[in-house]
């Protein structure tokens, strides 16, 4: 397990840094002039090496400044870059084990269409220094693994799983580690030679890559599988790829009684969906800090919505100039009925009295 | 004299069009080079700080002193004009940096960053030039209009505006506290305040703290001169900030409204409002920078929430739209703004004229 990297943060300089006295900004502005990894205001990371894994993926090493607490195998961390001004936010999988503390690996796809991935491997380079949020996540090793593994993954589905094997086999695992793993074609084995370095250096492990394009048996069915893994039910699986992928593992685990023995991760970017007929949706807003959940009617100001199911929600105007009841949504789309503009990134801020919810949204506020 | 013509509806619609469609022009066209200019303008302003803290280190020295006062001058009049005014209004929300953050964003000012959003960007800004519901005109003190009732107190009130353009920041810091509340026979009891106002008075101490000890007491020997010169760019800045402010909305022309013409308004109404209560004046590059771009008023008043730098490029497009629809666009250089100004101050420290618009029964 790692142990927080940057003890000044909690120590008496964080605290003196972060006094109401202080100017935190200004002073992180001046320290940020010397180093930027040094910024109070956010944690930093300098990019180290990018290195190309496949035809379309990427791994960035980064070095994480001052704030960064650490992570732990299978977690993904917040990657902010700002594409013309504006500022996006992804989570990416470490593909790293979780010893790295402040330099770890992320590893990235890049998708079709898609703003963030797109932009790392377009612009990202040795040097270069980006924003980072906190690590996160629950797809992490449990706290006793069992003597039996299976690691069954799918395309980049294969990052966080990487990150928990490496943190086994450098704990020194002795247990039996199957590792099964999906790729479109050979070429897209991301991680692939450093995964066989691996295997050759413990014989614990045993990998098979399967690929789409050659053939019946590089689907995931559930007699490939117990074919493959005849005990597989009885291994603590770790899985993780794109949805559809997992739903259909799911549903082998569940139907061979073995759901308890599975731990997973969705992966990929969320689909959204955006119905416009004009007339908005009938939608559920989650409210992140309340733990609660209400209703919006189609059409209907999120003010109006949170105010109908008995929240208070800051405001002044009520037209959309004054600001006043600015917050953060998380993720969901809505659209601004003035304007009609649209807002579907996850991480933005928008004004409550002039949104209407397209999708479902959770707020912040 | 306001010399805007009367439209009708259909013409208030067309107006609200296309006003809307200029500003969609410039949300389209928001992008790195915004980020750039308020990255730079921040970055002028930290090193316009910084080294006139360093030059008042010396004392009371008749190159540095004069040099810090300047830079110190500079920079908390670029913070609180061009970028704190700025970023609260949510200009640079649309970029999504935290530390450009309209509701957490806090400003080198005595006044908190929360009043000053409630006051202003609500208040002010929703219900502009509004008799007893915009507290900016006049800000209870100064009688700029013949419909604000005149009492004897009234006859001092060119005083109060140099007091008041002294003390500038403690004014905007007070405004929400409303402080009447507290006097006279029905006044609500001083615990109150007292809870009501820990925000405002933490801000004040940490201000006070910043400019009064800290600095000074950074500069050992030199204590004096640097707390003078930091007083010096404090009031610097009050006069500065007032100035500008005080050419917004009360030079001649710019008229204002009751609450009942305005109670059932359009946003074409509302433009239209914004545009006939708000002034602008000319000036080099340089100006309209430190003044936050209030340089353009109107254009500030129609569009809050766009980037201030880009209202230089609407102006010629919104007094286009107001020769064609028959509507003024108060605009002249800063010292006649100001001396219209004056004129009011002046003038409505009398009794009477007779009021413009139907009073209120």
């Amino acid at each position: 397990m790692s142990a927080p990297m940057n003890t000044t943060e909690h120590g008496w300089l964080g605290r003196l840094v972060r006094h109401p006295l202080v100017d935190t900004p200004a002073l992180s502005f001046y320290l940020e002039e010397i180093n930027p990894l040094w910024s109070l205001t956010e944690t930093r990371a300098r990019v180290e090496r990018v290195v190309d894994e496949t035809h379309d993926t990427r791994s960035f090493h980064l070095k994480a400044g001052r704030g960064w607490n650490g992570f732990r195998a299978g977690q993904h961390v917040g990657i902010h870059v700002e594409i013309d001004g504006v500022r996006y936010q992804r989570r990416y999988s470490f593909s790293c084990a979780e010893s790295a503390g402040n330099r770890f690996r992320i590893t990235v796809k890049r998708v079709p269409g898609g703003r963030v991935s797109n932009w790392l491997h377009d612009h990202v380079k040795a040097g270069d220094v980006i924003t980072v949020s906190p690590a996160s996540g629950d797809f992490v090793l449990d706290q006793e693994v069992p003597k039996k593994l299976l690691l069954l993954s799918a395309g980049s589905g294969i990052t966080p799983v990487a990150s928990l094997l490496h943190t086994l086999l450098e704990g020194g695992y002795d247990g039996n580690i199957r590792f099964v793993h999906y790729a479109r074609t050979s070429r897209d084995l991301i991680l692939g030679d450093e995964l066989r370095e691996l295997a050759r250096n413990h014989p614990n492990l045993e990998i098979t890559n399967l690929c789409a394009d050659e053939g019946e048996q590089g689907q995931i069915s559930a007699g490939a599988i117990s074919k493959l893994v005849p005990d597989f039910g009885e291994r603590l699986t770790y899985l993780c790829g794109p949805a559809g992928f997992m739903e259909i593992a799911r549903e082998i685990w569940q139907k061979s009684g073995s759901s308890d023995h599975l731990r997973f991760e969705y992966f990929g970017s969320p689909t959204v969906r955006i119905e416009n007929d004009g007339n908005g949706v009938d939608a559920t807003v989650r409210l992140a800090k309340q733990q609660a959940s209400v209703n919006a009617a189609a059409g209907s100001t999120l003010l109006e919505a949170l105010e109908e199911a008995g929240q208070e929600p800051k405001y002044g105007c009520r037209i959309g100039i004054c600001q006043s009841c600015r917050c953060r949504k998380n993720s969901g789309v809505v659209r601004n009925l003035v304007t009609g503009e649209v807002s579907a990134e996850p991480q933005q801020e928008i004004q409550l009295c002039i949104s209407a919810a397209e999708s479902e949204v959770e707020l912040e506020f | 004299m306001n010399t805007s013509r009367t439209l009708n509806r259909d013409e208030v619609a067309a107006l609200q069009a296309e006003l809307d469609q200029v500003r969609a022009e410039v949300v389209a066209d928001l992008g790195d080079k915004d980020a750039r200019y308020i990255r730079r303008v921040i970055r002028v302003q930290r090193y316009s700080a910084l080294a006139g803290r360093i030059a008042l280190f010396f004392g009371f020295n008749p190159i540095t002193w004069p040099l810090g006062v300047f830079m110190l001058s500079v920079a908390k009049i670029l913070e609180n004009m061009e970028i704190g005014h700025n970023v609260m209004h949510g200009q640079y929300d649309w970029m999504h940096d935290p530390k450009l953050n309209s509701q957490t964003y806090e400003w080198d000012n005595v006044g908190t960053s929360d009043d000053w959003r409630h006051t202003h960007n609500y208040k002010h800004h929703t219900y502009t030039n509004i008799l007893g519901k915009d507290e900016d005109l006049g800000y209870d003190v100064i009688r700029i209009t013949p419909e604000q009732r005149w009492t004897p107190a009234t006859l001092f009130q060119p005083l109060y505006a140099l007091t008041l353009g002294t003390l500038f920041q403690w004014g905007v810091a007070i405004q929400n506290l409303r402080l009447g509340r507290y006097f006279g026979k029905r006044r609500k009891p001083l615990s109150e305040l007292s809870e009501r106002g820990a925000p405002a008075g933490r801000k004040m101490l940490r201000q006070l703290f910043k400019d009064y000890l800290f600095f000074p007491l950074l500069s050992g020997p030199n204590f004096l001169g640097t707390l003078a010169g930091n007083l010096v760019a404090n009031v610097v800045r009050n006069l500065w900030t007032w100035a500008i402010i005080f050419c917004g909305h009360f030079p001649a022309g710019a008229r204002v409204y009751t609450q009942q013409e305005t109670a059932n308004e359009t946003r074409g109404d509302w433009y239209l409002r914004q545009l006939n209560g708000s002034a602008n004046f000319s000036g080099a590059t340089w100006f309209h920078i430190m003044s936050g771009h209030l340089s353009h008023q109107i254009e500030h008043h129609m569009f809050p929430d766009i980037p201030a730098h880009r209202y230089r490029e609407m102006a010629p497009k919104v007094q286009d739209i107001c020769e064609r629809y028959g509507q003024q666009y108060n605009t002249a250089s800063f010292p006649h703004q100001f001396a219209t100004v004056w004129g009011k101050i002046l003038r409505y420290s009398l009794p009477g004229p007779e009021p413009r618009l139907p009073q209120p029964a």
